[in-house]
């Protein structure tokens, strides 16, 4: 004998309301990724140019947890938001910690914060974001880091350090400018091995000695200067590496050339918009009064995509973008990448 | 109309797409790229060891090469011995696996939970007639001489079950299920 079964389709009235509630579930009241302001509970100079900004609810409430590698958007003086690495685990944070350092070559934001912020003063925030979390198929992590870079770094033996994971940390800082050192010191142990290099050919040395020995299933991660990622890039693909086991996360962009002008166009409006050479596209429909969020202005951290509807040719400068999605030529990073004729889906 | 209801009577079922191994018709060459090679020969009558040795020569001329013979992964012996070996490889390691099909896909299971990547295993199957099943009652995994769309019992809890048209990748087994649940 065969039965059929009869689709049950419920009748209007017996479908619950989906309640219009503020904190779902077992989410607490400060589990919020928006712009809200935190409040500065300690501040500590790390190192002469470096300093650790501790954030905490300031009603006391626990903060929203993180991908371990995830960064933090501070408002950093008027009219700029800047992005720092947590150093935390992620895991039910009390705190936001970053740590901060003081570039005057900059647009001015980590100096406004070392020179403005004090214990007390509310701070404007967003986030945290994951742009550079750990691959959940990995079985050992071989993690990289380059003077500042280390905040990220820090934050993922942290992670790893808790669930008991294994890891080889390399860390290259100039003596006198280590921060973290200590805390990383501390959490080396039989699972976590610490390398320290201080020169550049140290540093050199040890990328490609590591890269040659880690065990099989290892995710490496970098985050560090220019001149470091791209021989870290190298020593991996010498070493066998295949690209998807190589990340890294960039904080200044490589200079890139003025590129040649072109138009684009805002699909909805039809409005054409002229970039000439040495102007972004960002720029461009910004100063056409076009809104667009951004953030790092260097191809880095994604804030700017815009989705493309056709054009002549992509090119793509940035770093967020995967093969694939280059390929399908269906995104813009605005704020580094040029083409020729390109609509935008705005 | 609430949103909740609206999505319950607007409810489709996807097209059922089949996952079904797809093997290359002659093994591939030995990635260049890599930096040292695993080349395993499990079952799959002298054709695979034609292929283990071509596979050997070649890698042997780019980096360290390792061979591994292994008359099948269900063997304890045989197991521990391809796991002592992958437990030393290091990244940059390029595996090539070769034999019956049910041993290459049961090995390919092994290096996915290693934390194998795609691009650094390459396979070649010498013969098919073996599929691993997988019985979604008993969750036993087992040897079965034949394909999906196919019937075959169950050695554990004797339930006659249907082979799906369903590879479970990191499994290394295709889903079977009851082929009588569905008459009462
Ligand atoms: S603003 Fe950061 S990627 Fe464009």
């Amino acid at each position: 004998m065969s039965a059929t079964i009869a689709p049950v389709v419920p009748e209007v009235a017996s479908v619950p309301q989906q309640r219009d509630e503020q904190y779902v579930g077992h989410q607490h009241r400060g589990y919020a990724f928006g712009v809200r302001h935190l409040q500065v509970v300690g501040l500590t100079s790390l190192t002469r140019e470096i300093l650790h900004v501790e954030l905490a609810d300031p009603a006391g409430s626990p903060l929203a947890p993180y991908e371990p590698g995830s960064h933090l958007v501070v408002r950093a003086g008027e009219g700029r938001r800047n992005a720092y690495s947590l150093t935390g685990d992620g895991f039910n944070p009390r705190r936001y910690e970053i740590s901060v350092l003081r570039l005057d070559s900059g647009q001015g934001g980590s100096a406004w914060l070392h020179d403005n912020l004090a214990v007390g003063d509310l701070l404007e925030v967003e986030g945290p974001r994951s742009m550079f979390p750990a691959a959940h198929e990995q079985r050992h992590a071989l993690l990289v880091a380059g003077g500042i870079g280390v905040t990220p770094v820090l934050s993922h033996v942290r992670a790893l350090a808790r669930a008991g994971a294994g890891a080889t940390v390399l860390y290259s800082y100039r003596p006198g400018h280590e921060a973290h050192l200590q805390d990383l010191r501390e959490l080396a142990g039989d699972r976590i091995r610490l390398v320290e290099a201080t020169t550049v050919e140290e540093t050199g040395a040890a990328l490609h000695a590591l890269l040659a020995e880690q065990p099989f299933g290892t995710h490496a991660y970098a985050c560090g200067p220019v001149a470091m990622l791209d021989a870290y890039e190298e020593a991996a693909l010498a070493a066998g590496w295949p690209a998807g086991r190589v990340h890294l996360e960039r904080f200044v962009a490589p200079e890139l050339d003025p590129g040649s002008p072109f138009t684009a166009t805002v699909a909805s409006t039809g409005r054409e918009i002229e970039v000439p050479s040495g102007v972004s596209l960002l720029d461009a429909l910004v100063g056409a009064g076009v809104p667009v969020s951004y953030l790092c202005r260097q191809g880095v951290c994604g804030e700017c995509r815009i989705p493309v509807r056709s054009a002549e040719a992509l090119e793509h400068r940035d770093f967020v973008l995967t093969a694939e999605e280059r390929e399908a030529a269906s995104h813009v990073m605005a704020c580094v990448s040029r083409g020729r004729d390109i609509h935008l889906d705005l | 109309m609430s949103a909740v209801a609206a999505s319950v009577t607007r409810e489709v079922v996807p097209p059922q797409v089949p996952s079904l191994p797809r093997w290359p018709e002659a093994p591939e060459p030995v990635d260049s790229d890599g930096t040292s090679f695993l080349v395993v020969a499990v079952g799959g009558g002298p054709a695979a060891g034609d292929v283990a040795r071509a596979w050997t020569d070649q890698a042997e001329g780019v980096g360290p090469t390792t061979l591994v013979v292994l008359e099948t992964i269900d063997d304890k012996a045989d197991r521990a011995s391809f796991e002592t070996v992958l437990a030393r490889t290091c990244t940059g390691v390029r595996v090539m696996v070769v034999g019956g099909q049910y041993d290459v896909l049961q090995v390919l299971s092994l290096l996915r939970r290693a934390g194998a990547l795609e691009n650094e295993v390459r396979s070649f199957v010498t013969d098919r007639t073996e599929i691993p099943v997988f019985c979604a009652h008993c969750q036993t995994t087992f040897r079965a001489s034949t394909g999906p769309g196919g019937l075959t019992p169950c050695p554990s809890c004797r339930r006659t079950l249907e082979v799906h048209e369903h590879l479970a990748a990191l499994r290394g087994s295709f889903l079977a299920s009851d082929a009588e649940a569905t008459s009462l």
